[in-house]
């Protein structure tokens, strides 16, 4: 057993080596994460500016008149008036405007709105959302002082699983994850295979397991280092909301790597050429992304294709790292997509330890 | 007439890092012209130069009197590039007849020109059969025909019988000597130096220059020492005695024997007689060194550098 | 046949019936091979002879269709991992890492085939030494000369010192000191009780092997000491042309019929008769294309072994 461990000390000396001092991968560990997280974290908090918005006013109360005043004024949303709820939904599904805001008859009486959005385009939804509430409120609250606060009702339509500003950015980190971690091994094993090394290992007496964790550690290493400086970076800078169990984050994040690492494994027993893993890469990757849940919600998906979600461990980690970041929750309300993870992980794993012969 | 290949200053390379460098080199029209070196001498970048497919980085080159690559060289030129560069997907006759298209060549005409060249390469019969499922002497041919597919005046050819049998091999230079006959100029690389000898001038390249160029039998002539052969009982404890005998200038065992060059008048009756002084019968007796042997003297004399 | 192992010592390596088929295509069709310690065995033959399929079986990563291979008394086939302790292996591709310098290339094979500490610094120090790699140790292998770079894998071959050694075209490409430097070494591996195999296509190469065995499409088709195999070849089928002849005999020559080539060597012109022919009647015949200067039999080299055991078999006609 510690003959075992010295040759793995020395297969992941020689990775580490390897890693460090190749420049496109150093870049490859650090820039392609933060761009990432830049760009959704920034999009994320865009202001809105000239956004078309309906305006559905059932009240006609001088409160819901003073908050269309100021909905309309600054610029940031372009207002369209609407006689009827369905009158503006229908510009809504049409298109024509991105959200509609309903004063409803009793706005007098009980000061709340319903927001409506369009959630087939989640992010923009969140946007106006997100605004037009924060905006309807202050402005609220400055007018009526002492009088009950008004009540926001978001509903993003076409999308109901839309449920908080910060959906998105914790997807990001199980989506940098994924493609970092899953090229990454596919790449270090078939770059062993096409310069011959592979060849040379194999002749070594050095069991398979081996080879297979030298690869698989160094890479799980890379993927905690990016978790941590994506969390560290969006809590840090971006102040998203972390209200769970950190505890929770690590345990999800490992087994998912297991089980995206797996995938890059498999990758890796079916090319022959670096060209050819990063392109098997990618079109693992592409429906894994579009089938987890991370922009289409799996309701709203045909059958076959939620029947196929089952399959992905991004659907799990997403719950996860959602759970943690978003609803605080933690390593006990899980268990189902830990085990999931653990098991697509295992068993991916265990099919190229047969394959790599 | 003018030089087939003339070339003065020339250095070439990738990226602009040169791998050939200071290189003057001529050959001769109707010359087979051999260009014989180790991996990472330069052989292959400078026929990549003469070929038009790499342009010099300084220098000047001409080829059949022109700048290599220049259009008029397009039909005159053809290449044969290690590992051949046929389509291992195509038939035999698929990738002659790709080659003669590209020359201009359909019709009547190219059905007749693969024939031809099918027949000339011994490759008729097996037009049908993929590229991919020939043997090595097979792809060999089928290359060459492809190459020849444009009458060429200038063949260039980058080790084209490296690892096929020696009956293939055979064959190979018989053909290369019917293309000599017929007026074409041959340039060809090659890293084994016995088979440079079935060339009529060979240039040594080393580390991206041209150290020498000649006939075989001048290169292998070696001047003040003389090349002896020596087969003893014990071949591997000989060498230790060889050493110490006054006149033996370096050893080479060879498996059974040994190679021994010694001071040109050391007789082969004299140093038979100092091994036996030492104890050991051997058999001695004169050689003549060829290429390979005069210049593993050379490298070894020189005491080729050992550090980075 | 000569396939047995030099008598005195029990054989290192013996392998029996050795047969690998990819699909429909046979590599390797039943190939019996014996090394003792101490012995520098050659496999020659043409690229897609059979020789890199059979070196891989030999070292337990290629699984044989049929066939037996015992190595240092271990069933290779069916205990691979613990045959690999005992045996070295440098690919004719180089196979080591060209982004670890020198140094690290050898500690990460001395670290995998379970050397440690002090016992690890010191063999990879020896490698460095023996192969006279101590002023590169530093540099990336990327950065090494061909030649070098061969001298690093066949470093990181021995470092374990294998009780047998496997070499896949050793020699291909390099200069000829190194090629004469790389067997001396292998002599030297060999006098301090190794068995070592070596590939090459460079025929010119068996004479540097105590025995070969020659392949031709997956089969042995001799084996043998070099003196042995080349008392094969018919006498007087291979003839030098002594004294000055004049710049057409060789023309002369090559368009007789029972000329299969003229080709210079070492500042001669070498005359290969075609297999079949009778020896005496040609040199009778082709004397007078040659006077003053005399036909004379000359020692074969392996190219006229290789053709003369082909044509045996009735396929040099061809």
């Amino acid at each position: 057993m510690s003959a075992a461990l010295a040759r793995l000390a020395a297969l992941l000396a020689k990775e580490a080596r390897q890693l460090l001092r190749d420049p496109r991968m150093r870049f490859f560990l650090v820039v392609p994460p933060l761009f990432q997280l830049v760009v959704f974290g920034y999009a994320a908090t865009f202001e809105v500016r000239h956004a078309e918005v309906g305006v559905v006013d059932l009240a006609r109360s001088e409160g819901s008149r003073a908050l269309v005043a100021a909905l309309g004024a600054g610029g940031r949303f372009r207002l369209h008036v609407y006689r009827g709820r369905a009158e503006a939904a229908g510009a809504l599904v049409r298109g024509e405007v991105r959200a509609v805001v309903v004063f409803p008859h009793d706005f007098a009486r009980r000061p709340r709105v319903q927001v409506l959005a369009d959630g087939s385009d989640s992010n923009s939804a969140l946007l106006v959302l997100g605004q037009a509430g924060r905006l309807l409120r202050t402005a609220w609250a400055a007018r009526a002082g002492a009088a009950p606060p008004l009540a926001v009702e978001e509903r993003p339509w076409f999308n109901q699983a839309l449920e908080d500003r910060w959906f998105f950015v914790p997807g990001v980190i199980a989506n940098v994850v994924l493609i970092t971690v899953l090229v990454l091994t596919a790449m270090a094993v078939v770059r062993e295979r096409e310069g011959g090394t592979l060849e040379q290992l194999l002749v070594a007496p050095v069991g398979r397991l081996e080879l297979v964790l030298g690869k698989l550690l160094p890479v799980a290493a890379v993927g905690l280092a990016d978790v941590a400086l994506i969390v560290a970076v969006g809590v840090g800078l971006f102040g998203i909301p972390f209200r769970g169990e950190p505890l929770e984050l690590l345990a999800g994040t490992l087994l998912f790597l297991l089980s995206a690492q797996g995938l890059g494994l498999l990758v890796s027993t079916w090319s022959a050429t670096q060209r050819q893993a990063l392109l098997l890469s990618f079109l693992v990757i592409m429906p894994l992304v579009v089938l987890s849940g991370f922009a289409f919600p799996i309701e709203n998906m045909p059958g076959p294709a939620q029947a196929l979600t089952w399959a992905n461990p991004l659907r799990y980690y997403l719950v996860v790292v959602r759970g943690a970041f978003l609803k605080g929750t933690g390593l006990a309300d899980h268990p189902f997509e830990l085990g999931m993870m653990a098991a697509l992980g295992a068993a991916a794993v265990a099919a190229s330890l047969a394959r790599l012969r | 007439m003018s030089a087939a290949v003339l070339a003065r200053g020339l250095a070439a390379g990738y990226g602009g890092r040169a791998v050939v460098r200071d290189l003057a080199l001529e050959v001769a029209p109707g010359e087979i012209f051999g260009l014989a070196g180790p991996d990472g001498a330069g052989k292959s970048t400078l026929l990549r130069v003469l070929v038009g497919e790499l342009p010099p980085l300084a220098g000047e080159v001409r080829v059949l009197g022109a700048r290599p690559g220049s259009p008029a060289l397009r039909r005159a030129v053809a290449y044969m590039p290690a590992g051949y560069g046929l389509y291992p997907d195509l038939t035999v006759a698929e990738n002659l007849d790709f080659f003669a298209t590209l020359h201009g060549l359909g019709g009547a005409g190219r059905r007749a020109r693969r024939a031809a060249l099918l027949a000339r390469v011994g490759l008729a019969g097996v037009e049908g059969r993929r590229a991919g499922a020939l043997s090595g002497g097979m792809l060999q041919k089928l290359a060459l025909a492809c190459a020849l597919v444009g009458a060429p005046r200038l063949l260039v050819l980058d080790e084209p019988t490296m690892g096929v049998d020696p009956l293939s091999r055979r064959a190979f230079w018989a053909l290369l000597e019917s293309v000599r006959g017929e007026g074409a100029t041959v340039v060809v690389a090659t890293a084994s130096l016995e088979e440079a000898e079935r060339c009529d001038r060979v240039g040594l390249m080393r580390e991206g220059r041209l150290e020498a160029a000649g006939s075989p039998a001048e290169l292998a002539r070696v001047p003040g020492v003389r090349l002896l052969r020596v087969r003893a009982r014990a071949p591997r404890a000989a060498a230790g005695l060889l050493a110490g005998i006054a006149g033996v200038r370096a050893v080479f065992p060879v498996g059974a024997r040994l190679a021994v060059w010694a001071d040109e008048g050391l007789a082969p009756e004299a140093l038979r007689a100092a091994l036996a002084a030492r104890g050991e019968t051997a058999e001695v007796e004169p050689a003549r060194p060829g290429l390979h042997e005069a210049m593993l003297w050379r490298l070894a004399a020189e005491g080729a550098g050992d550090g980075p | 046949m000569g396939l047995e192992a030099r008598s005195g010592t029990a054989p290192l390596l013996v392998a029996r019936g050795l047969v690998r088929r990819f699909g429909s295509f046979t590599a390797v069709a039943g190939v019996d091979l014996e090394l003792a310690a101490g012995e520098v065995f050659g496999l020659l033959g043409a690229n897609g002879a059979g020789k890199t399929t059979t070196i891989r079986m030999l070292c337990g990563t290629l699984a044989p269709t049929a066939g037996s291979i015992v190595l240092d008394g271990i069933d290779v086939v069916r205990r691979p991992r613990a045959a690999r302790a005992r045996l070295g292996y440098a690919a004719q591709r180089f196979s080591l890492y060209g982004d670890l310098t020198v140094g690290e290339n050898l500690g990460l094979y001395a670290g995998l085939y379970g050397l440690r500490g002090a016992a690890r610094r010191a063999r990879v120090r020896w490698a460095l030494e023996a192969l006279g790699l101590a002023p590169w140790a530093g540099t990336p292998a990327a950065r090494l000369p061909p030649g070098h770079r061969r001298r690093l894998a066949l470093a990181a071959a021995v470092l374990h010192r294998p009780r047998v050694l496997f070499l896949d075209e050793p020699t291909s490409g390099v200069d000829p000191l190194a090629r004469q430097r790389l067997w001396e070494l292998l002599y030297r591996l060999a006098g301090e009780g190794a068995a070592i195999l070596v590939t090459t296509h460079h025929m010119e190469e068996a004479l540097f092997c105590d025995r070969l065995a020659l392949m031709h499409e997956g089969r042995v088709i001799a084996a043998g000491a070099p003196d042995d195999l080349r008392a094969r070849v018919p006498a007087g089928t291979v003839l030098e042309l002594e004294g000055a002849g004049d710049g057409g005999v060789r023309a002369r020559l090559a368009a007789r019929p029972e000329v299969a080539e003229v080709v210079p060597r070492a500042g001669r012109l070498r005359v290969r008769l075609r297999p079949g022919a009778d020896p005496a009647a040609a040199r009778a015949a082709l004397a007078p294309l040659v006077a003053p200067a005399r036909l004379v039999p000359a020692e074969p080299d392996f190219e006229d072994v290789f053709v003369a055991l082909l044509a045996a078999r009735g396929e040099a006609a061809a």
